[in-house]
């Protein structure tokens, strides 16, 4: 899917772990990792909401568009 | 599977079924339309037969002694000539098929076995079968003169046959060694074994995991949808064997069965079974649903 999560950017920029981000958002740390991993199939807006308002960005700030190809390169594959 | 190919599918169905109903009717043989009479007049003396095809008429009015002289000699005939339309079987059949012992019949060896295959019938609905001093005898109709009215008259005539046939039953039984009636039962015995262990697991175990799990609020799992599948596939499955299977034997001693016997086509066989077919399909498309439903299940345990 080449919608890319890069919450790890925002994480390290905040200083915040992602069991705390799971905690703070209300949802639980396996959801947070499949969010983070890139498997996630689609993500609510309520759950988008918060993650923004906790880490204080933009969805676009953590969502990323990519190309199949750069897509696939990232994922090594 | 789109909505529309689901359509198109019930709709060709649906055709195939009407067009073989109209075909069905238009080949309907069974009444002659010529008017007239058919009046058949069996061989001199009416007891030739000791009754054997129709009930001999005894007058009712006579003397109780005169009635009883009558009876007893039709009964005779019955037993001077050894002819007898009742016996009986040991056996068992499975799926059309099935291998029995006959013991004691007049004139026959003490115990005799037999491969029966069911749904055999015989084409001339007026004909008979019979044992007359140990032989099989099909008694038949000989039509004579057919007069410009439409009438037909004839006699009965009488042909040695190589089979039993049980028209009670309507099944064919054809004479085997005990060796092949053995091996016989032994295919039968397993084949029932295997059927009913699958069977059970497919039709019992199954359905009740799918119930516990449907219980459990795990409706639309990988296994449940792949269970409905299987369930399907092996009703159809069964139901294209239970068709098929006394076809086997039928050509293996095709050369034995003489042409005044006929069976179902396998066409016929197969609309038969038509509720079986229809429950597969139904047990198959609910699996396709599952699958669809555990898709979607999927799709919104990865929604975060």
């Amino acid at each position: 899917m080449p919608i890319v999560v890069n919450l790890d950017v925002m994480l390290a920029r905040r200083k915040m772990s992602l069991t705390e981000l799971s905690e703070r958002v209300g949802i639980t740390i396996a959801n947070m990792s499949i969010l983070k991993s890139g498997r996630a199939k689609a993500i609510r807006f309520s759950t988008l909401e918060e993650i923004c308002r906790v880490l204080d960005c933009q969805p676009g700030d953590i969502l990323e568009y990519m190309n199949e190809a750069d897509y696939d390169r990232l994922m090594n594959r | 599977m789109s909505r529309i190919t689901i359509r198109l599918i019930v709709f060709a169905i649906g055709v195939v079924a009407l067009v073989y109903f109209f075909f069905l009717l238009a080949t309907e043989t069974s009444v002659p339309s010529q008017t007239g009479t058919y009046e058949v007049i069996e061989g001199p003396g009416d007891t030739a037969f000791g009754g054997l095809f129709s009930t001999v008429p005894i007058n009712d009015s006579l003397p109780h002694y005169r009635y009883k002289l009558i009876e007893d000699s039709i009964n005779r005939v019955k037993q001077q000539n050894g002819i007898t339309d009742e016996y009986s079987s040991e056996g068992f059949s499975t799926s059309g098929v099935g291998t029995y012992i006959f013991r004691n019949s007049p004139g026959r060896p003490v115990t005799e076995y037999y491969l029966g295959i069911d749904d055999y019938h015989l084409k001339d609905r007026s004909s008979k079968f019979y044992l007359r001093n140990g032989t099989f005898n099909l008694l038949y109709t000989k039509w004579d003169t057919t007069l410009p009215n439409g009438s037909r008259r004839g006699h009965y005539e009488s042909k040695q046959v190589p089979v039993r046939y049980s028209a009670s039953r309507s099944t064919l039984f054809i004479p085997v060694s005990e060796n092949t009636y053995r091996v016989y039962q032994v295919i039968l015995y397993a084949s029932i074994l295997l059927a009913a262990t699958f069977l059970v697991y497919v039709m019992l175990v199954l359905p009740l995991q799918v119930i516990l799990d449907i219980a459990k609020g795990r409706a639309f799992t990988q296994q449940n949808h792949k269970a409905f599948k299987l369930m399907g596939i092996t009703l159809f499955l069964l139901c294209i064997f239970k068709t098929l299977f006394p076809y086997i034997f039928r050509l293996i001693y095709s050369s034995t069965i003489p042409p005044d016997f006929e069976s179902y086509s396998v066409l016929g066989r197969l609309v038969g079974n038509w509720f079986g077919f229809l429950i597969a399909v139904l047990l198959f498309l609910i699996g396709k649903a599952f699958q669809r439903g555990y898709q979607l299940q999927q799709d919104q345990n990865l929604t975060i």
